[in-house]
């Protein structure tokens, strides 16, 4: 992933709250066909990536994202040098190019940004699930063993329906 | 009892009851284990540290000992004990396996051959054509399962503590690789009090499934101790810059080899390799006869071939006739920045100096983080485990802090540094190049 990928995701949402459901949102939009090249690894509350984590730790410390700290929670947005150095790009014929790939996904994000947490995380762990096997019952049934969240409660099935409608 | 000793620089005896353990002996006496002692631990970080020629074999049975000694530890703990039963068996075999997927100079083997050592492994301890699933079959049938469940990346079907025991910020592998390769390479940084971290952690969770590491606070300053050598030892062996420039070397010319036998040249082939670039499914037999001694006949063959660039990084490769390190110009766009218009200079300049492909003689070095990097903890509390941060337990036991909220001081080198580019060049064009570095707008 770039730093104008990451750059373009975060502007586009306006502010991201959460580093995880940063990594859950990558995820999926990476998932969705997103070409964004994250390795992910399935981790304790879902796909998790280093590379990403450090990436986003590599732009606060060069004051291209603005972190804010509410609790134990960081959020994170665009910084306003960041800013102009995305206009910048994006008035370029590359620029443009790559602006447009992201923005195809802005939908997508929006409703990523307003899912509830858990379905979020459980979302993303279906999918996972699923890319590694190209079964989704199995990959409903591993996700509820390994959160412990029954198959057949509600918060898997809206995880469920979301993973599938972004993985189809 | 009745033991079976191995003298270790590290620990000084290392024992496996025979009696007790005595399939642990068998499996050690598999071909795929034995291969280990083929196999550099460092890769080729011999060639800037002339003794680190020790093995994945001796790495191994250190990791076997710190997992008796865990384990050992774990069946005095009150509330623990009865975790350890089910755990041992799987636990000891996972951790004497854990390396045996590893190929030709270890890790640099996983960007030649493009699989990941732990996948090997898993494909190793589960197919019934090797001797270690064999041994692992006559011990219990679902043992290469179980053992495999520990080793793979994605699989958390064994208990989250038995897993990160084996891989994790703080593991075994690493208790044992940070100290055993400070020791052996001479650079002597990997000094900390691995006993009292072996000897503080504890499962932590209402289950055995769920339970998870974390250590007591006693452990903060050996832990603290172990941030810094881990940081020293990325820096000065793992990270150094003659080493990734052979790597780099050893990848160009591999390269260009398979390309050259793509395209239909005779670059007289050892089998090993044949196999290796023309089979599509390879077995775990085939993966495994690609040795170091295989590799390394085969670049002397090449050194001797009349492509010229083969035979020329051959060559270098072989005696240690390296190239110089450069480092990236700053980009104009911190956002969009790129270093294709650096690139094709330098290329340039290769090319107009006579090194051709100029692919093969521009190399580009980008770290990437990993589990295999210094510590570089998780902050955000929500996604802590394990794997990205090590934890400390309070006092009263409810909650669990990443070490470097405790002990600020650690921030100096967990924090995360700018990302690095470097450029490995041929040393005849070192002048030209830092020119080109040093005008570069």
């Amino acid at each position: 992933m770039t730093k104008y990928q990451l750059a373009k995701i975060i502007a586009l949402a306006g502010r991201v709250e959460g580093r995880k459901r940063l990594q859950k949102t990558v995820y999926l939009l990476q998932v969705a066909g997103g070409d964004l090249d994250v390795d992910f690894i399935l981790h304790l509350y879902g796909p998790y990536s280093h590379d990403l984590a450090y990436l986003v730790d590599c732009m606060v410390g060069q004051e291209l994202l603005v972190e804010q700290a509410t609790g134990v929670q960081f959020n994170y947005r665009l910084s306003k040098g960041a800013k102009t150095e995305l206009e910048q790009f994006e008035a370029t014929p590359k620029g443009k190019a790559a602006s447009k790939k992201l923005s195809a996904q802005k939908g997508l994000l929006a409703r990523l940004l307003k899912t509830e947490l858990l379905t979020l995380e459980l979302a993303s762990t279906v999918a996972f699930f699923f890319k590694q096997s190209g079964d989704w019952r199995r990959a409903v049934e591993d996700t509820s063993a390994f959160k412990n969240v029954r198959a057949d409660s509600p918060p898997m099935k809206n995880a469920h329906e979301l993973a599938v409608s972004i993985v189809s | 009892m009745s033991a079976k000793i191995f003298r270790d620089p590290l620990y000084n005896y290392v024992s496996i009851d025979r009696t007790k353990d005595s399939w642990l002996l068998q499996l050690l006496d598999t071909p795929e284990v034995q291969r280990l002692r083929r196999i550099h631990q460092l890769g080729i970080s011999c060639l800037t540290y002339p003794g680190a020629d020790h093995s994945r074999l001796s790495h191994s049975l250190g990791v076997l000992h710190l997992t008796q000694q865990a384990l050992e530890h774990m069946g005095t703990v009150q509330g623990t004990k009865s975790f350890v039963e089910s755990a041992r068996v799987p636990l000891l075999a996972a951790a004497l396996l854990h390396d045996v997927g590893h190929g030709p100079f270890s890790h640099l083997a996983e960007a030649l051959v493009g699989a990941k050592h732990e996948d090997w492994s898993c494909e190793v301890i589960r197919s019934p054509e090797t001797r270690v699933n064999c041994v692992l079959r006559g011990v219990d049938g679902s043992l290469p399962d179980q053992v495999s469940a520990l080793i793979a990346k994605n699989d958390f079907t064994r208990p989250l503590w038995q897993k990160h025991l084996l891989s994790s910020q703080l593991d075994v592998d690493r208790l044992d690789f940070l100290r055993r390769d400070s020791l052996i390479t001479g650079a002597g940084y990997g000094h900390f009090d691995w006993y009292r971290i072996l000897h503080t952690f504890s499962p932590w969770g209402e289950t055995n499934q769920e339970s998870d590491l974390v250590w007591s606070d006693k452990a903060k300053y050996a832990i603290e101790e172990y941030i810094f050598s881990r940081f020293y030892m990325y820096e000065n062996v793992y990270y150094h810059k003659t080493t990734l420039a052979f790597e780099r070397i050893l990848q160009a010319l591999w390269q260009h080899a398979r390309g050259l036998h793509r395209d239909g040249h005779d670059i007289q082939l050892l089998r090993p390799i044949r196999v290796l670039w023309d089979t599509k499914d390879l077995s775990p037999r085939q993966y495994l006869d690609l040795e170091e001694h295989v590799v390394m006949h085969q670049i002397s063959r090449w050194a001797k071939h009349k492509d010229k660039a083969l035979a020329d990084l051959s060559g270098r490769f072989l005696n240690r006739n390296g190239f110089v390190c450069i480092e990236a110009p700053k980009l104009r766009s911190k956002i969009a920045g790129s270093l294709e218009e650096w690139d094709d200079k330098l290329r340039k300049l290769a090319r107009r100096k006579g090194f051709t492909p100029a692919e093969f003689y521009v190399l580009r070095d980008e770290r990437r983080i990993t589990i295999y990097s210094p510590y570089y903890p998780e902050k955000g509390k929500e996604e802590q485990a394990p794997t990205n941060a090590i934890r400390i337990l309070d006092g009263d036991g409810g909650k669990a802090h990443e070490i470097s909220e405790l002990l600020p001081r650690l921030k100096a080198v967990t924090k995360k540094p700018p990302e690095k580019v470097l450029y490995f060049v041929p040393k005849e064009i070192r002048k030209e190049s830092e020119k080109l570095r040093a005008n570069w707008p």
